[in-house]
């Protein structure tokens, strides 16, 4: 018979709580691999080199960060650590290691523990570290194109080795194109980028003046969805983030209203944010309105761009979902995705941010305070309700 | 999948999460007698009301003799017995108190009691007046107040709940809940499945008492429910989920409500009344049969339990013997009353069974993991059926708020335990909720 007057269990629930904060991050972190697998797929060893340096510093930041305060939590070392995954994710992978190591020391260090460490971040800790690697290493971070492995060079190919002189996507179909004689792949322009150039380079006046240039100047969407296009680590295979996204709405780290308002912000932004304001045509006309263009399907291909091409798809199903940043209620975290998704596509067709989306997220956790207290619930106001004494 | 059904179809109370059973569930179609010619405890106080004693040590008693009284309580002894005197015990967990010794005597004469405060005398405190039903049916309440039946709901003698309810506003409408608490705490089905009859009469006997104008029996959509005493009875049958806490009738009341089976705001105005099957069984044998609740059943289940079930066991039957039957499994870390969210770890080797007492879960593997930083996953806040913010009251609580936390909703908190069961980081919010509810009562005025 057990003799429960010698044990310490005063407290109910006596159930095994389901999830723990601990094994919440281990699951996320053994996920999130996926991307990162894609990413060495894609973009070589190099990005192994990438994502293991940067874990690795971020480990050894929140190891001795722990140390120095002499206060260890369960499922720290293991958010930490997908802080510096997710770091790596977002940074292409031909970069430095001293970016790298900034980039992960910034989160740890700067995004997470200088505000009390796990659960007590304002802005998202990877987020924070890639905008410090942004702002001191502007320059290597700010490029329009990127390198991108040839089909026949993938896992093993140096993606140092790339043909440097620019390449249009035009003459390039990654599905179909090998390699050229003696490198790796090609130095190609971001589709983003492209989507950027689009109204500063031309005034968009027609479906087919649009169509042509999506033609000519960005790959198939296949591309974008299956992660053959220049860009993060982990942020282009739009496809394995979407399943993620809803394996972490399953298993409920992700609230599915979330990532839906931020997509959904995002395509109206799409939809109705001018192409080229500002700039004045022969005829007098400034811009152009994209759901005013004809063809239906020129601009449902427009959307798809904005949406798969960038690191939208990682900012949406990934980012914007991390529990300490985003706010706590439904009503709040509706508003919070809807007004992430509209500012990036105010950041990436009127701003020159190198990272519109993360810059977005960026903004609106700065506001989940803002949103919390509007949308908490209250409860019954005033004096106590004796209607609502507990019962049995 | 079928609870993703179950989720899509059931029109539900806000909030509220599906709970798995742990261990075996105890089948319905038994209820067991407990085999124990032992002495009984029984106890000498039901809640934080001391019963006083009506017989004195050495007595001879019978089957049914008036053992003990308060104002609206009386036991009675379960079986023929000596008064061996007194001892201390444990009931509702961990709240001691007096219980008379009962030591079993097979063939023993009854003694007519020297100082009789029996049944024939109107309990202590009756109200001012004479209520309408007690008017015009004077034996059936006689019945009902003579036979001592606790409302485990209110934690008060059914007599003095029906005198509370006939002060408020008129009762449009009785409910039974059917539905379990926890799946294996399916004591209601069981004996919705061995006396049917029973209970729909008892719904039928208050109904007619309170005047009420509906009677409904909520009950889970996945129980094989024999409905044709519903239609004698004029009793309607509601399927509801299994959600928990469902078995709560402040839940039941909000379900009921939003799958338009009462009126709108009856539960609002507080003119629909639950009760438990217990208890209206325990009414239909007072009323028809006059039986007296000598015997509660009890459920023994859980993961500690070899033998999980429903027992007819007598009051004051020490915990021990209903474990020992069940077949406790020697590594089992602790026994919980009533609930695995909610409820009290208690010893078992102290407590009995009270007027009180509904189930006893024996848990093999009680984690008690230090609590962590809140880490914003807004799941207490989601799944909350009372929809408050537990985790903001938890930070009230531990900074000595007490009134922000009263305009901040703390008294609709039904203690359903789901935030401190769902919370990642261990936190114990329910408690720091009782304790701010505490402090309220005491007349705190604490405000940071």
């Amino acid at each position: 018979m057990p003799n429960t007057a010698s044990k310490r269990y005063v407290a109910p629930p006596f159930r095994v709580v389901p999830e723990s904060a601990r094994r919440i991050y281990r699951t996320q972190l053994a996920v999130l691999a996926l991307p990162a697998a894609a990413g060495i797929v894609f973009f070589g060893y190099q990005a192994a080199k990438v994502i293991l340096v940067a874990v690795l510093s971020a480990g050894l930041m929140e190891f001795l960060l722990v140390k120095a305060r002499r206060r260890r939590l369960a499922g720290s070392l293991s958010h930490s650590v997908m802080m510096g995954l997710l770091v790596a994710l977002m940074l292409p992978a031909d970069m430095r290691g001293d970016v790298v190591i900034v980039a992960a020391v910034s989160a740890v260090l700067l995004g997470k523990h200088l505000f009390g460490g796990l659960g007590q971040s304002i802005w998202h800790p990877a987020l924070v570290g890639r905008l410090i690697a942004q702002m001191f290493y502007a320059d290597t971070l700010a490029a329009a194109r990127g390198p991108l492995l040839a089909r026949d060079q993938l896992v093993w190919g140096n993606i140092h080795q790339v043909w440097q002189p620019a390449k249009d996507w035009l003459r390039i179909d990654w599905f179909q194109t090998l390699s050229p004689t003696g490198y790796a792949g090609w130095l190609l322009t971001r589709p983003v980028e492209a989507l950027r150039q689009m109204g500063r380079q031309d005034i968009i006046h027609s479906s087919e003046q649009m169509a042509g240039y999506l033609l000519d100047r960005l790959p198939s969407l296949g591309h974008c969805l299956l992660g053959a296009v220049p860009g993060g680590v982990g942020e282009t295979c739009s496809v394995l983030l979407i399943v993620i996204g809803l394996y972490f709405i399953y298993r409920g780290y992700l609230p599915w209203k979330l990532p839906v308002m931020f997509l959904a912000g995002a395509l109206l932004g799409a939809l109705i944010l001018p192409i080229g304001a500002g700039r004045l045509a022969p005829d007098g006309s400034t811009y152009t309105f994209p759901f005013l263009l004809a063809d239906s399907a020129v601009l449902l291909t427009y959307i798809n761009y904005h949406l798969f091409g960038g690191g939208l798809m990682l900012g949406a199903w990934v980012l914007a979902g991390e529990m300490s940043c985003r706010p706590i209620t439904g009503q709040g975290q509706i508003i919070f995705g809807f007004a992430a998704g509209v500012l990036t596509m105010v950041f990436r067709l009127f701003t020159s941010m190198a990272i519109p989306c993360y810059a977005a997220i960026l903004v609106m956790n700065s506001l989940t305070g803002v949103l919390d207290r509007l949308t908490r619930p209250r409860g019954p106001a005033g004096r106590p309700d004796r209607r609502w004494e507990p019962d049995r | 999948m079928k609870i993703l059904l179950n989720r899509q179809i059931d029109r539900d109370f806000v909030g509220g999460i599906y709970l798995t059973a742990l261990g075996d569930l105890p089948a319905l179609e038994r209820i067991e007698p407990v085999d124990y010619e032992g002495p009984l405890l029984v106890p000498l106080q039901i809640g934080s009301v001391p019963l006083s004693m009506q017989v004195r040590t050495g007595q001879c008693v019978s089957r049914g003799d008036l053992l003990a009284r308060a104002a609206d309580y009386c036991l009675y002894a379960p079986r023929p017995a000596r008064i061996a005197g007194t001892q201390q015990v444990r009931t509702e967990g961990i709240r001691p108190c007096e219980a008379l010794v009962l030591d079993p005597l097979p063939d023993c004469q009854r003694f007519d009691q020297t100082d009789p405060a029996g049944p024939a005398d109107a309990p202590e405190g009756a109200a001012e007046g004479v209520f309408p039903a007690q008017a015009s049916h004077p034996a059936v309440w006689r019945q009902i107040e003579e036979a001592g039946i606790v409302s485990i709901e209110t934690a008060e003698g059914l007599g003095q709940r029906l005198r509370h309810l006939e002060q408020r506003e008129e009762i449009r409408t009785v409910i039974a809940n059917a539905t379990p608490l926890e799946p294996m705490l399916n004591a209601p089905l069981a004996l919705l499945h061995q006396w049917n009859e029973q209970v729909f009469a008892g719904l039928a006997i208050l109904k007619t008492w309170l005047a009420a104008q509906d009677a409904i029996l909520a009950y889970p959509h996945d129980f094989a429910l024999d409905t044709r005493p519903a239609h004698i009875w004029q009793v309607r049958c509601v399927p509801v989920s299994e959600k928990y806490p469902q078995g709560r009738a402040g839940s039941v009341l909000r379900t009921l409500e939003k799958m338009k089976q009462l009126p709108q705001r009856q539960r609002r105005k507080r003119s629909a009344v639950v009760f438990s099957i217990q208890l209206l069984r325990q009414v239909e044998r007072a009323v028809l049969a006059g039986q007296k609740p000598l015997e509660r059943v009890v459920t023994v289940c859980g993961d500690g339990v070899a033998h999980p079930g429903h027992f007819l066991a007598p009051l004051g039957l020490p915990v021990g013997v209903l474990l020992r039957q069940a077949g406790i499994h020697p590594d089992t870390q602790c026994v919980v009353e009533d609930s695995s969210l909610t409820g009290s770890a208690i010893d078992p080797d102290a407590a009995v069974v009270g007027p009180c007492t509904e189930a006893l879960i024996a848990i093999r593997r009680a984690r008690q993991d230090p609590c962590q930083p809140c880490i914003r996953c807004g799941w207490c806040i989601d799944d909350c059926p009372a929809q408050i913010d537990p985790v903001r009251l938890l930070h009230w609580a531990q900074t000595g708020q007490y009134q922000r936390a009263r305009r901040g909703g703390v008294h609709a908190c039904i203690e359903c335990g789901i935030c401190s069961y769902i919370c990642p980081s261990r936190l114990r919010i329910m408690e720091h909720i009782q304790m701010i509810k505490r402090k309220l009562r005491e007349g705190q005025r604490s405000d940071a």
